[in-house]
């Protein structure tokens, strides 16, 4: 029966028309070419026209911007900072993220399963909301402050948060999570084999040292790499702390007297900063995970600690306490009553509503482009695929507020007046800022895809949209909800960027506590950040609750 | 019908098939045999249209189907099934979803493509298996949803990447047996690549011998016995390799 179905079909063989085979070959081209135009004018076009807008004078090619702003002194006080900042925070950052990493992944820690969601805690609490509590903390009248100073009945506060060091202090608890990230990801994707080979002829700890550590060195260095150019594109943190550094200054120059070039050219020795880092970043890692999604297959063969254990349990405890648990009762203790939430509630919802519908949009929308981004790089022989793996990362190597001032410039034409007076400037700045991590987030998971699943797809006949929504979109979806979950928080927090770009009437809760903040409102400050903490814990927290459950 | 005219096909310099020329009666059963690295699986996705040749001609029932850099005829159209060697299964969809998924690409409707799924099962006698994930079947159930999942769509031309090498021997010889069945009951044209002299001998009408990208000899199983053209062949075929 089914051998006649067979034949009589081979009868009616439709011959094949090239048009077709063109429609479908167009179409996934089409989205792909699409996807990076898009990311190309949101992204590429306000980075490049403020560098060629910084090289011109009077319609001219000159360096004259260049001139005043980068031989004078200030110049050296800022570069000292930002290279202080970067260097200081990536040290402590891989001081703690390092151990931490590895304590939780391969160790008899104690609460190993409760720590391991507790380490990442302080991913959600945007840096600048940490530096206001860290003001509450160890700021002139800050509560530690207080305590010491009654105490040994000292003339003055015994520490201040203020100044450089305070800054590498809150931007390293900020952002040690990083690395330990990418640490986690490098220890699991490492061949358990091979330490297991030198287990048999020596003891743990030396193989951790001459084994482990080497192997998963490239993530490391990447970590400590992002941590760096994350601290010294960071806004709020030196503004809050009083550190002048680059994003501070750019901020002054454009705010105060629109001297556009001037930002620009200022920020010069920091683009080429961050961009060395960058390069040397993407040397490190070279087609290395970033981050692990799902279990691994293989059981790791946890690390006895020994009488050690209560030790390095307290260790990460103590982690923990500084970066999530202080700041946040700092918070908490200021706030006061519970009236000055009922109070700061009614005065900004419209700023709630403003941050979680824009940060969920752009992640979104970054998520969903993110994918056909990740195709490129992954799954397309194109030539210079390489060479966009660099690029995606261009717009977040720059200062927020100089792809700000970028944006500006791009969309502040009549023509244009409908994305430069809503809140789409302000998705553009969040997607062009961490979409980069939305398609290293998915781009891992794309290249774990076996390509013969793809082909298995094209064999049966499936046009390029079912290739995506029946096949790789759905076994790509722990990359997607990790991309979509990061760009969410790091969108929440923002700040560099939003501050320039955000049209009267639409400004976020980020935005919100950094002016209330200014004017010393000190409860309703309080208040707003543990606000601004918990609508980024709620998406985050359902998301991955079901993943938490099942481990 | 296929035939190859002088195909070339280089990776990054290399070539992994030199100047191939190859015709395929309609329901000629060919097994494709060397060691590994001698380029047959590269012919198969030649055929397949998931690569296209550098240089030569592939022509499908008399239909210009690749031509030197370019895929004339995309994989879709081609009429064939492939068996990958790994499987290749959708492992987010149940079986009966990785059945459906090229019935419903080719817009099959609901009633006929449960009728067609249904007689497929049979066919490779997995029933009851329906709502399962591939993560949950064995190494010989997998093998057949994935045999089911090629010749769903009505295929004129399976080709089968060692599709039989995960598994053990006793498995081997009843899923080996299989295949004959549904190939003889079918009429489809085979390309059977394989490194196994017993596999080739039990499978196919012809033998195609390749090394190093070319192809070495072509023949019946009696013409290579009889007349083997080198040594490599000599030995091959007395299964001294």
């Amino acid at each position: 029966m089914f051998a006649e179905d067979v034949s009589q079909v081979t009868h009616s063989v439709i011959p094949a028309k090239t048009g077709i085979r063109f429609c479908i070959i167009t179409m996934k081209k089409l989205t792909l070419i699409s996807a990076l135009l898009i990311f190309g004018i949101i992204a590429l076009v306000p980075v490049i026209l403020v560098t060629a807008d910084s090289l011109t004078h009077n319609g001219r090619l000159s360096l004259e911007s260049y001139k005043d702003v980068l031989a004078g002194e200030r110049q050296i006080i800022l570069f000292a900072n930002s290279l202080t900042l970067a260097s200081g925070t990536a040290f402590f950052s891989l001081m703690i993220g390092v151990p931490a990493a590895f304590l939780i992944s391969w160790t008899d820690l104690y609460f190993k399963k409760c720590l391991r969601h507790m380490i990442f805690i302080p991913l959600i609490i945007p840096p600048h909301v940490s530096a206001v509590a860290w003001i509450y903390l160890l700021g002139t009248n800050g509560r530690i402050n207080l305590i010491a100073e009654k105490l040994f009945s000292l003339p003055s506060p015994l520490f201040s948060v203020y100044g450089t060091e305070g800054a590498v202090l809150v931007l390293s608890l900020s952002y040690f999570p990083i690395v330990t990230i990418l640490a986690m990801s490098g220890l699991n994707s490492a061949d358990r084999e091979s330490e297991e080979a030198g287990t048999l002829v020596s003891s743990d700890f030396y193989v951790l040292r001459k084994i482990t550590l080497p192997l998963i060195m490239p993530n490391i260095i990447a970590g400590a790499v992002l941590v760096g150019i994350f601290s010294v594109s960071n806004y709020g943190v030196p503004s809050l702390l009083r550190v002048s550094t680059y994003p501070v200054e750019i901020f002054v120059r454009f705010g105060a007297f629109y001297d556009t070039k001037g930002a620009v050219a200022l920020s010069l020795p920091l683009i080429i900063l961050t961009f060395t880092l960058l390069i040397l970043q993407h040397r490190c890692m070279k087609g290395r995970p970033y981050i692990s999604l799902g279990s691994s297959t293989k059981a790791p063969r946890p690390f006895s600690l020994g009488r050690w254990r209560i030790l390095w349990t307290g260790f990460v405890m103590s982690v923990i306490l500084l970066s999530a648990v202080l700041p946040v009762s700092a918070l908490i203790a200021e706030s006061g009553s519970l009236t000055t939430y009922r109070v700061a509630f009614e005065t900004a919802y419209p700023q709630i509503f403003t941050s979680f519908a824009l940060s969920v949009t752009a992640a979104t929308l970054a998520t969903l482009l993110s994918f056909f981004l990740a195709y490129i790089s992954e799954k397309t022989g194109w030539r210079g695929r390489c060479l966009t793996d660099f690029l995606f990362f261009v717009p977040f190597a720059i200062p927020g507020a100089i792809l700000g001032i970028g944006l500006i410039s791009v969309w502040n034409r009549p023509a244009t007046d409908f994305v430069y007076e809503s809140a789409v400037i302000v998705i553009f700045a969040y997607i062009a800022r961490f979409s980069p991590f939305a398609v290293k987030a998915v781009a891992t998971n794309l290249g774990q895809i076996h390509p013969r699943l793809e082909e298995a797809a094209v064999l049966s006949a499936a046009s390029w949209p079912r290739q995506v929504s029946v096949i790789l979109a759905p076994l790509t979806k722990p990359g997607l909800l990790a991309g979509w979950i990061i760009t969410f928080i790091f969108s929440m927090g923002e700040l560099g960027a939003t501050l320039l770009v955000v049209p009267p009437g639409k400004t976020t809760l980020s935005v919100r506590i950094y002016t209330v903040m200014h004017y010393g409102a000190g409860n309703l400050t309080a208040c707003l950040c543990l606000i601004l903490i918990i609508i980024t814990i709620i998406p985050v927290f359902l998301l991955t609750y079901p993943k938490v459950m099942r481990r | 019908m296929i035939e190859l005219r002088n195909i070339t096909k280089r990776y990054s310099g290399t070539a992994a098939v030199r100047d191939v020329s190859l015709e395929i009666e309609r329901e000629e059963s060919v097994a494709l045999v060397g060691p590994s690295g001698s380029g047959k699986t590269t012919l198969l996705r030649l055929i397949a249209g998931l690569e296209s040749p550098d240089s030569g001609e592939i022509f499908i029932d008399r239909q210009q189907a690749s031509v030197g850099g370019k895929i004339i005829l995309p994989p879709n159209r081609r009429r064939l099934g492939m068996i990958f060697q790994d499987m290749a299964l959708w492992p987010h969809l149940t079986v009966t979803e990785n059945l459906e998924f090229g019935l419903k690409s080719r817009g099959v409707r609901k009633p006929e493509r449960n009728r067609r799924i249904k007689t497929v099962l049979e066919m490779v006698e997995l029933n009851g298996r329906l709502n399962r994930h591939p993560h949950s079947l064995s190494g010989g159930e997998k093998q057949r949803v994935a045999l089911a999942r090629t010749i769903v769509p009505e295929p004129e031309i399976m080709l089968m990447d060692e599709p039989l090498s995960s598994l053990d021997t006793v498995l081997k010889t009843e899923l080996q047996d299989m295949i004959i069945r549904l190939v003889r009951k079918l009429r489809v044209t085979l390309v059977y690549v394989t490194h196994d002299r017993e596999e080739a001998l039990a499978m196919a009408g012809r033998i195609v011998v390749m090394l190093n990208g070319r192809i070495v000899q072509s023949g019946s199983v009696s013409d290579l016995s009889k007349n083997p053209k080198t040594e490599f062949v000599k030995k091959f075929i007395r299964g001294a390799i």
